[in-house]
């Protein structure tokens, strides 16, 4: 099946604006969106520039906008986009390097701002840190998290205003904060708390739809909210009669990525 | 290098450490939502409904006795309504100017704007409320 892949197009030193190229792909079988891109750059055009590595949707590198739907090429099959053109642009809301490459540094700036790594003052145990099944049932899906950006790129908050965390920042937040081991609530709560925080979260859903690994973003911005508002107000460490955890439908989270069609642990 | 960016307008910037404000007014636009649902169901029956013992249709007379009835009540109710839509309302706008200006002074300026326009409105609004109430209440007397 011949298929039209639509590319953007970008070179900083050649071109005064973006533009999109036309490539036609023998596509057959499982071929995913990353091998036809590799079939455009390996076999007719060499200087098609994008970033992949892992080709398994682990590594996060292949975020994209692949028919109006930001996904992982190497996650997307060709066949289930039903289409019988395919446009691929870089990731929205980020700045453009080059053709599909997007710049990183303010997406991974905000990740580093919340502390993206356990922190616990007290004196570590003889073996380990221990954590429950049902302490750990907290974070697990937030564990799931790639960084592909596919999130944050798809959040018109973002869009508007580049000071917003956005969700890939907050679910980061949210793991570590609700990671029973962890001790450092207050200085992450003092980040993700802020005006550039949960706050600017409008619950549009757009991250939690587009996330290639089933992710719940706008249900841990909504929690992280109310953990943030009890911290402020003192609540602190008092049993509570509600209850401030995640509140995740029945099923929900191992909904699977109606594209990429990854199941995610419950 | 110019960078261009893409189908849509952010902008690079660097993180910076914004005020911890925001809980506060995400708590009271919760909490006024509730008032809203309580003052606005008072504030119909009051006046907007047909009277439900009779079944008569509502009339500016019909409206008036109820009102001679329980000026304080009504004016009370609707203080809050008036209080509650104007909070929720409003902080509404704060969000959206949050969400588009990025500028620190600029949110400040329009930040306490918008609060003057609310405090002349609530200002505004509950002295009608009371005069009314205060008019009612000695006709009545
Ligand atoms: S939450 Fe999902 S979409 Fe966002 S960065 Fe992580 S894996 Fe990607
Ligand atoms: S739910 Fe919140 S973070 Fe997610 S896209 Fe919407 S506004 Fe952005
Ligand atoms: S190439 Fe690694 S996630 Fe797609």
């Amino acid at each position: 099946m011949e298929v039209r892949f639509r590319v953007h197009r970008y070179d900083p030193e050649e071109d005064a604006t973006a533009r999109y190229q036309v490539y036609t792909v023998d596509v057959d079988g499982d071929m995913t969106v990353l091998d036809c891109l590799n079939q455009i750059k390996w076999y007719q055009d060499g200087t098609v520039t994008f970033r992949r590595s892992c080709r398994s949707a682990i590594c996060g590198s292949c975020g994209m906008l692949i028919n109006g739907r930001n996904r992982l090429a190497c996650n997307t099959r060709v066949a289930d986009l039903e289409a019988a053109e395919v446009s691929v642009g870089p990731l929205p809301g980020f700045p453009i390097l080059r053709d599909l490459v997007v710049d990183w540094d303010p997406f991974f700036a905000k990740d580093a701002a919340m502390k993206p790594y356990l922190i616990n003052d007290t004196p570590p145990p003889d073996k380990e840190r221990r954590q429950s099944p049902e302490e750990y049932s907290k974070i697990d899906n937030a564990t799931l998290c790639i960084m592909c950006g596919c999130c944050s790129s798809s959040c018109p908050v973002v869009w508007n205003n580049g000071q917003y965390y956005g969700p890939a920042a907050l679910t980061k937040a949210y793991r570590f904060i609700f990671d029973s081991r962890d001790t450092a609530t207050r200085e992450r709560i003092d980040m993700a708390g802020s005006e550039e925080g949960t706050w600017r979260c409008h619950t549009i859903f757009n991250c939690t739809t587009d996330c290639p690994k089933g992710v719940l973003n706008t249900q841990n911005i909504q929690a992280l909210k109310r953990k943030v508002m009890l911290e402020k107000l003192g609540f602190t460490g008092t049993k509570l009669v509600f209850n401030v955890d995640p509140i995740y439908k029945e099923g929900e989270a191992q909904h699977e990525h109606e594209a990429g069609g990854i199941a995610t642990r419950a | 290098m110019e960078r261009v960016v893409g189908s849509v307008t952010a902008q690079p910037q660097p993180v910076r450490v914004a005020p911890k404000t925001g809980t506060y007014s995400w708590l009271l636009m919760r909490l006024t939502a509730y008032g809203l649902i309580v003052f606005l169901t008072v504030h119909m029956i009051f006046n907007h409904y047909l009277d439900l013992r009779t079944g008569n249709k509502l009339t500016f007379e019909l409206v008036n006795r109820r009102f001679y009835a329980y000026p304080v009540i009504y004016a009370i109710n609707d203080i809050g309504l008036l209080t509650c839509t104007l909070f929720h309302g409003l902080n509404g706008v704060r969000n959206v100017i949050y969400d588009l200006v990025t500028n620190p002074a600029a949110r400040r300026v329009l930040t306490i704007l918008v609060m003057l326009i609310g405090l002349y409105f609530l200002y505004d609004g509950s002295l009608t409320l009371l005069a009314l109430a205060q008019m009612q209440n000695s006709v009545g007397s």
